[in-house]
């Protein structure tokens, strides 16, 4: 699957209102996953689960852990899909 | 409020992973013996958790005729094995008794869970015309009561109550509220949960909720304590003949205690995660004093839900401390959930009779496990040895997923 960083920022942003459970109106990068949109430990776990699942990757739970920004999150999920394209370019 | 009927506890049957009958659980509550190990019943490669608190030395045989055994989901199979060794423990004659006056509630969080995953599987295999045309009448949430019924003629009020980890105690409770309002004499309440299945414990397990100290598992279930990190999932049941008073004492039955209040609420905030000031299990523990007419300074003991989750833990301890000020720091405490892990809808019913028996006996249970003190779980918790005292009056707590928050009241009976 090749998507772009943008694309990615969807999915995440998806992914988020699906784990929390109601709309999200701003939703961006410097935003942080606790503190500004209300992820508590459960819907964490419920938005692992779908990026595993959409995106075809593994969060192990101790990666998990250390997401404090949305920024962080897709830098780690941008991280993983190159390595599963094995190295190649994102556009 | 509802002064003229009161209620008090007759019989008692209980199943447990570290007893089966009151004489075997009491024993093993009383010396903190553990019935949690390895989980056996089907392979864990998959699970990060791998313990659980089973009951191996169960045989259904030993209260029913097989012909009824090979019908039931294990689950039903426990109620009924509960429910024979209450009624025995009563002494109540049945075939005496108004059978329309006679009644039976419930609590159960899951359903037949073993039958409902041997359907599952075998319509992957081989299609509908595989399924079992008793499916639904096994597996249905009411089956245990319902069979009880029909095993001992209760033509009174049958319910079944499903509030996950609550369902014991509400079950207790409404059972109460009934008796008071005059729509049965006699109820046989309780909890019942068989839950050690592959697909139901794959459920819990991705919910991560569960403890994964698997090699040191005697001591994974610790409530309270610092190193905590999840419950241990338990099977089990146990049947309450609750009994309306005179009616108890015109035929001179034993009386363990009184059921003296109950109160409920919703923390209406999560699914699964409790209110984390404890607020709304404060409110249902409020609630049961006062219907109980006592106050917080009258109990002698507390047997918490005490689940060995950080949240769960933590918020039982504020509700308390809020509820009860400064004597939360001597009130005794105790979670019978280390010695025998969740037992989801039957915990609070299986607890119900740990009160009974502290009651009877001026003995509380211990916590076990419980080695490093948390400054957010600060109160008494019996740790490790059980504490013999004048126990009057105990308060029982049952918090479930959903926000469910209900709190039992047991007292001495007197005049």
């Amino acid at each position: 699957m090749t998507l772009s960083r943008q694309e990615l920022e969807q999915k995440i942003c998806v992914g988020l209102k699906n784990a929390i459970g109601k709309p999200i109106p701003d939703i961006s990068e410097d935003k942080k996953l606790v503190e500004d949109l209300g992820l508590d430990s459960f819907a964490a776990l419920e938005l692992i689960y779908e990026l595993e699942d959409t995106l075809g990757i593994k969060i192990p739970d101790e990666d998990a852990k250390k997401f404090v920004f949305v920024k962080d999150l897709l830098d780690y999920v941008s991280g993983k899909m190159e390595l599963n394209r094995g190295g190649q370019n994102v556009d | 409020m509802m002064k003229n009927r009161r209620v008090v506890v007759s019989g008692l049957g209980v199943l447990a992973p570290n007893g089966i009958g009151v004489k075997e659980f009491w024993q093993a509550n009383v010396s903190g013996q553990s019935g949690i190990k390895r989980l056996t019943r089907f392979d864990t490669d998959q699970f990060q958790t791998k313990i659980a608190g089973q009951i191996d030395h169960f045989d259904p045989l030993d209260f029913m005729d097989e012909s009824l055994a090979q019908k039931e989901d294990r689950f039903t199979q426990f109620a009924l094995a509960a429910a024979t060794l209450a009624l025995q423990d009563s002494q109540i004659k049945l075939d005496q008794q108004d059978s329309y006056r006679l009644g039976v509630v419930l609590g159960s969080g899951l359903g037949g869970m073993f039958f409902y995953e041997k359907q599952i599987l075998l319509m992957q295999q081989y299609g509908q015309v595989k399924t079992h045309p008793a499916s639904i009448p096994r597996i249905m949430p009411n089956a245990p009561a319902s069979q009880m019924a029909i095993t001992f003629q209760c033509k009174g009020p049958n319910l079944t109550i499903s509030t996950a980890c609550a369902s014991g105690n509400h079950a207790i409770g409404q059972a109460l509220t009934m008796i008071k309002h005059h729509q049965a004499d006699i109820i046989l309440a309780g909890g019942t949960e068989a839950p050690l299945v592959f697909y139901n414990f794959a459920g819990f397990d991705a919910m991560r909720v569960m403890s994964r100290q698997n090699e040191d598992y005697q001591h994974a279930c610790r409530p309270f304590d610092k190193n905590r990190d999840g419950f241990v999932m338990g099977e089990g049941a146990a049947i309450l003949v609750l009994e309306e008073r005179e009616h108890a004492l015109h035929r001179g039955a034993k009386i363990y205690a009184e059921i003296l209040g109950y109160g409920t609420s919703s923390g209406a905030g999560h699914m699964v995660l409790p209110v984390l000031n404890g607020e709304d299990a404060a409110w249902a523990m409020r609630l049961a004093l006062e219907n109980a007419e006592i106050r917080a300074e009258d109990i002698d003991y507390i047997n918490a839900h005490g689940t060995s989750t950080q949240a769960n833990d933590k918020a039982e301890t504020q509700a308390i401390k809020s509820v009860f000020g400064k004597r939360a720091y001597q009130v005794p405490i105790s979670a019978t959930k280390s010695m025998i892990g969740h037992t989801l809808g039957a915990a609070g019913a299986i607890e119900a009779v740990v009160c009974c028996l502290a009651i009877e006996n001026n003995i509380i249970p211990p916590t076990i496990n419980y080695q490093q003190a948390d400054a957010e779980c600060d109160l008494d918790y019996v740790s490790g040895q059980a504490r013999q005292q004048p126990v009057d009056c105990v308060l029982s707590n049952s918090f479930g997923f959903g926000n469910n928050n209900v709190t039992l009241i047991f007292g001495r009976d007197k005049p």
